[in-house]
């Protein structure tokens, strides 16, 4: 019998793992878009590292070719939920969002860098262009955390306001967050994907997607006549 | 978001049009340092979509941007500024209407509670309850509530399913940023109403407006163009019209032909009339039952998803910009004045409306006759919303003038409203141009309800700068770019593009298929750090390793979610 550090034995792990196949079968998966904004350099893209892959580094290049990452949570027995985390890639750094980034996003988390206050001041115009270019289908205005990231660094005072804030402004929450110590990433997406969640089920707005057509090749629909042209 | 621009680019972009959105895309794509740059804060230019507030501020909006009093402070020897911007190829003949009271007496009187309400849920439009709909006559008040739910496109297009745009956005993976709808039906107007023209075989034999002898020769003509050749010889110097008329077609069939199908005049050469039916034909069947797509959330669309593959790849987009000047010296451009601070470049790619005026005071210009109308109805009703496309004929010395009809399912306005787009070829003001259009299909008054009511209209000149030779007047390293075009399609702006990147870069790709994002391994490529590789490579264990690390992360995950709700 192979055993694996951890005790685990190997045909334990293949029955599990085919209890799990079998419970994914009957699981509905949710498909969430997220966009994790705020000024340049306050750490977007090691959040959504850390989250996605489980590391840090410290010298993450700015993403070239993604538009976002993605990340798989086994919610309940019956829920598969597909975080896509759109990051603004550094270059739309100049309040310069298209509303294509915006386009059917369920949740924002905004960031900003504890070392920086001028990266706090900034959040306020984050928020107003996200509210001015996504809402949920009928309206409401979507769920929206703040990070205050670099939270590992000592030095570091929290604006005072900030509680303020996020009460005036229909902010869900705000984390205190550390993408190098791994601290409350996961609690503010967790946080996040429940209100999406929660929107999910109670806004049924009659959103008609029948018909609506994407250009892959798969969505055409009829083979033959592709080939008699 | 105040962060200093860098100063130094490969390719500097100034404007957020069509060709300029598509050179964008591919020049960051192949790794140019791509700096696209607009003194506007919305993408787009004069190919924009705006909501119903934005677009009675922004129809016009094209300052010149002059260079700064220290002009000669920033000055090296040798060089000169220019402003940005002229006032050559601007909206003109602007002017807009309502054709409806600001409020009804009811919400006189319960102003001040329903705007409590409404503050506190932001959900107190109309779409909300849907019975509500046709209960209450629209105002300008109930329709500006609803403004964000309009998109207004400047420059309204189609795409046709195999058209150069649809194929261009399949091969580079940009179609991924954008979704579309199938025109749902193409009228014509002929002998004084509203037709559907048939497009397909089964429409073609589901329409009781053509007869027996009519069909089979229709379906004859359509079948034997997608393959002529041989007697096309013959009309090499005659017009589409003579090509059709000796084919014995009935009037109605020609006309069928002629106008909707192929979108030509009774001058259109034959050769170009043949090739647009086979574009037509070709097609058909791909993805809906007619040739034509139109993009969800207005054509404004199609800009802004170039321009995110373009920040995607590196490109650096700065809107808003407080533009003052472009600087120039014997070898041509050098750089950009943002502010007081100096920007160079190789290149500058230029919208033609931010061209300094000296560059283009010689063009002789055409102008687009535009119409924007929200009515209450279809032109057409009928039980399933429709987009409709409505290609009205030449008439008593008129411009054939292509009619674009939007329901609330393409995301352009609200529920209980439609989007109608008017476009001719200009010959004296937009609505001169459109009178005979409007008086046979709308009224302006309420109360006549044979007729769709315009509720709110809209009336503008586009200048049309294709055709011009841009690259005249400019120096070496300048390229202009035209603006809107008469076309239905993208068609013309794509071979723009393609020409001033092949100028640009030649011999490189033009928009290579950008990866999907599961393709890519997010992080820093040259610092793979330890862990991963000596994780990464135990191959035999990795399947169960990952499946450990599958079933802790669930168990992770599923502690915090109970956490979460204790």
């Amino acid at each position: 019998m192979t055993s694996l550090s951890n005790g685990i034995t190997r045909e334990k792990i293949l029955s599990i793992n085919d209890s799990l196949r079998i419970n994914n079968l009957h699981k509905r998966e949710l498909n969430f878009k997220f966009v994790i904004i705020g000024d340049f350099g306050v750490g977007k893209t090691s959040i959504i590292g850390r989250y996605t892959e489980g590391q840090f580094s410290t010298s993450y290049k700015i993403t070239i070719g993604a538009d976002f990452a993605l990340k798989t949570l086994e919610w309940d027995e019956d829920t598969r939920v597909n975080l896509h985390l759109w990051d603004i890639a550094g270059h739309e750094r100049f309040g310069s969002l298209t509303g294509v980034f915006y386009r059917h996003a369920v949740a924002a988390a905004i960031v900003f860098d504890l070392t920086r206050p001028e990266t706090y001041s900034s959040v306020e115009k984050w928020l107003i262009d996200l509210r001015r270019k996504v809402h949920l289908p009928g309206g409401l205005p979507i769920p929206v955390v703040i990070l205050a990231n670099k939270g590992d660094v000592t030095v570091t005072t929290l604006p005072s306001q900030i509680e303020d804030f996020c009460k005036a402004n229909n902010i869900l929450s705000w984390f205190i967050t550390s993408a190098k110590n791994n601290l409350n990433i996961d609690e503010a997406m967790i946080r996040l994907t429940n209100a999406a969640i929660q929107n999910h089920h109670n806004l049924q707005f009659p959103l008609i997607t029948d018909d609506i057509i994407s250009l892959t090749d798969a969505s055409e629909n009829n083979e033959k006549m592709k080939k008699c042209c | 978001m105040d962060n200093q621009l860098p100063t130094d680019f490969d390719l500097i972009i100034v404007g957020t049009g069509m060709v300029e959105s598509i050179l964008s895309a591919a020049a960051s794509r192949i790794g140019k340092r791509v700096l696209h740059i607009d003194r506007n804060e919305y993408y787009g230019g004069q190919w924009a979509s705006f909501n119903l507030d934005a677009i009675q501020q922004r129809v016009r909006e094209n300052p010149i941007c002059h260079p700064p009093e220290n002009i000669a402070e920033l000055l090296q020897q040798g060089e000169h500024a220019l402003p940005i911007g002229n006032d050559l190829f601007n909206i003109e003949n602007v002017s807009f209407n309502w054709h409806i009271p600001e409020q009804t007496q009811t919400d006189v009187q319960g102003i001040s509670a329903e705007s409590e309400t409404q503050n506190l849920t932001e959900t107190s439009d109309k779409e909300n309850d849907p019975d509500d709909v046709t209960a209450e006559p629209w105002t300008k008040n109930t329709l500006l509530q609803n403004t964000r739910k309009f998109n207004i496109d400047l420059t309204p297009k189609l795409q046709y399913a195999r058209g150069d745009l649809v194929e261009l956005l399949i091969s580079s993976n940009i179609a991924r940023y954008s979704e579309y709808r199938s025109v749902s039906r193409v009228l014509t107007w002929l002998n004084g109403q509203l037709e559907v023209v048939p497009c397909s075989r089964s429409d073609v034999f589901a329409n009781n407006k053509v007869s027996v002898i009519e069909k089979r020769m229709l379906m004859k003509l359509l079948t034997s163009l997608t393959d002529a050749g041989e007697e096309l010889k013959d009309y090499e110097n005659k017009t589409f019209h003579a090509f059709l008329k000796d084919k014995k077609l009935t009037p109605n069939l020609v006309h069928y032909v002629l106008y909707a199908i192929s979108m030509s005049t009774d001058q259109t050469p034959c050769i170009e009339g043949v090739e647009n039916t086979k574009m037509f034909l070709n097609s058909l069947g791909r993805f809906g039952k007619t040739p034509f797509l139109f993009s969800m959330y207005g054509s404004g669309e199609i800009t802004q998803a170039f321009c995110r593959l373009s920040a995607v790849f590196g490109g650096i987009f700065a809107l808003s910009q407080p533009l003052s000047g472009l600087i120039f010296d014997e070898g041509g451009f050098k750089s950009l004045l943002v502010g007081q601070q100096r920007i160079k470049a190789d290149h500058i790619v230029m919208g033609i409306e931010k061209s300094p005026g000296t560059f283009v005071e010689t063009f002789t210009k055409d102008y687009i006759s535009r119409a924007v109308f929200i009515t209450d109805k279809s032109v057409m009703e009928s039980e399933k919303e429709h987009l409709t496309l409505l290609v009205y004929p030449p008439e008593k010395g008129k411009n054939p003038v292509t009619v674009i009809e939007l329901g609330s399912l393409t995301g352009t306005c609200p529920k209980g409203t439609f989007i109608v787009h008017l476009i001719s070829r200009q010959s004296t003001m937009p609505q001169q141009d459109f009178q005979h259009v409007v008086q046979n299909l709308f009224t302006e008054e309420s109360g006549d309800s044979t007729k769709p009511h315009v509720l709110y209209s809209l009336y503008f000149s586009i200048p049309d700068s294709n055709g011009l030779d841009l690259r005249k007047n400019v120096p070496k390293n300048v390229y202009l770019c035209p603006g809107p075009d008469l076309d239905l399609d993208y068609d013309v702006s794509i071979k723009q593009a393609k020409q001033i990147f092949n100028e640009l870069y030649p011999e490189t790709e033009f928009l290579p298929r950008a990866p999907d994002p599961e393709e890519i391994v997010i992080g820093d490529e040259d610092e793979a750090n330890e862990e991963t590789t000596t994780e990464g490579k135990a191959d035999s264990d990795t399947v169960i390793d990952e499946l450990v690390r599958n079933i802790q992360s669930q168990n992770k995950v599923d502690d915090s979610v109970h956490g979460e709700d204790a």
